[in-house]
């Protein structure tokens, strides 16, 4: 017998014997007509006109609510969220947490009925200290709405408050493929690409749409984008990029 | 050259993966069908490894169309195989986070645990209770833990290719690899050990 001879091998003769072991994969499925056909819906010319209506009706919304000339456009769309290029910060109120951008304030369950899924609550931040619902956002899509689900929480060590906030941290959970907030920056963002999102470390403008009107705000903390499934989600913390990917990625177990 | 590697798989190894990711960033939607083709079976894999239990299928068709989608940021020059790895562990994980599931210790050995054939003077034979007291030691490892033995000794990742999945300097592969199978140590040491 062999005894306990595996426990007295180095690094590399153990990891030589983790590779001779057989494990029983399951079968690998045939994904790539599925994986075409996603591909070719996402750049079908109905979502390409869909998204240029979106860019006129964002364009001519802004300009209309800060008289801004810039050209306007789109640059990223993650579902629910999309960011286009401002040439400047215009001065704006802070913190789009409150009751009048991000609906009422629910329960965690409530909430969950009204996504239809679990809320993808961070393990590193825990039960939120808040949560709000807004049912029916007016998508910038004409005839389509869209559900958000905010939820914050206090600040407390490791997590800073983010300046002009309350709270340390908020997470905005956008369900669907409209586009119910725009992000416009002056500054350039950072993508990141191994999670499918994208970096904001610079102050930047939130638009939400809320009963037919622009809502504007000034975002000063540190916000990351990103998408799960069929929700996009947006952090913001007063945290650099590390840390906030620590929050978004790291899972439960 | 792992930059211009072919895949592992006997699928379209006429072209390499360099010229298919070129032709894909382009538009072209065959090139980036046959890296899926080539590349299903390892993503099943990763995706098994972080998420035992998960649908893996969803989770690497949904990995794929992201992959698609960060084609515009792929570094040209670049190996696909690591990249690639990187986008399915981490839909993988958001998928296991998001169902608020714990990893299910699903990781098996095949009815004879252990190959066939005759091993070479330098391979250690396991015995059938080795193997599945190493199999279930790997079950009880953090999947990030299990994810990097995997990848070294079970998808033979190169070490470069290992940081380019991780995201990590070269170093930083070698301490979390050594850290790694020191937990596995641990783990069938109090196990009890595998005889």
């Amino acid at each position: 017998m062999t005894g306990d001879r595996l426990l007295h091998l180095d690094d590399e003769d153990l990891g030589g014997v983790v590779g001779t072991l057989e494990i029983a994969w399951p079968p690998t499925p045939d994904v790539t007509r599925a994986v075409l056909h996603d591909i070719d819906v996402a750049r079908s010319p109905r979502r390409r006109l869909s998204r240029t209506a979106i860019v006129l009706l964002v364009a001519a919304a802004i300009l209309a609510l800060a008289a801004a000339a810039a050209a306007t456009r789109f640059v990223l769309d993650f579902g629910g969220i999309a960011i286009r290029s401002v040439p400047t910060m215009p001065t704006l109120p802070a913190s789009p947490v409150e009751p009048a951008a991000v609906g009422h304030p629910v329960s965690v369950a409530h909430a969950e009925d009204a996504l239809g899924s679990r809320l993808p609550i961070p393990p590193e931040l825990g039960p939120p200290d808040q949560v709000w619902l807004q049912r029916e956002l007016t998508s910038f899509e004409p005839q389509e709405h869209g559900t958000v689900v905010a939820m914050a929480w206090r600040p407390r060590q490791g997590l800073p408050r983010i300046p002009g906030t309350p709270y340390g941290a908020t997470l905005f959970v956008f369900r669907g493929d409209h586009v119910v907030a725009v992000k416009g920056l002056a500054a350039p963002f950072n993508p990141i690409p191994a999670h499918d999102a994208v970096w904001i470390d610079a102050p930047h403008e939130l638009d939400l749409l809320v009963d037919g009107h622009i809502q504007a705000f000034r975002v000063t903390g540190t916000v990351l984008l990103w998408q799960e499934g069929d929700l996009a989600e947006r952090l913001e913390t007063a945290l650099p990029q590390g840390a906030a990917l620590r929050i978004a990625f790291r899972s439960g177990t | 050259m792992e930059e211009r590697r072919l895949g592992r798989d006997p699928v379209g190894t006429e072209v390499d993966d360099g010229l298919l990711v070129e032709r894909a960033r382009d538009g072209d939607a065959a090139a980036f069908g046959t890296l899926v083709k080539r590349y299903a079976g390892l993503a099943t894999r990763v995706a098994h490894l972080v998420a035992p239990g998960a649908d893996v299928e969803d989770t690497i068709q949904e990995a794929f169309v992201k992959a698609w989608r960060a084609l515009p940021g792929f570094r040209v020059g670049a190996p696909f195989r690591p990249w690639l790895c990187r986008i399915v562990a981490n839909e993988a994980k958001n998928r296991a986070r998001s169902a608020r599931r714990r990893d299910a210790l699903t990781l098996r050995t095949s009815s004879a645990a252990a190959r066939d054939e005759p091993p070479s003077p330098e391979t250690i034979t396991l015995e059938r209770d080795e193997a599945q007291a190493l199999i279930n030691a790997m079950n009880t490892l953090r999947p990030d833990d299990r994810l990097i033995i995997a990848y070294r000794w079970l998808l033979e990742l190169s070490e470069a290719e290992m940081a380019e999945a991780l995201d990590v300097p070269v170093g930083t592969v070698k301490s979390r690899l050594s850290r790694a199978m020191t937990k596995l140590r641990t783990q069938l040491i109090s196990a009890g050990g595998p005889s």
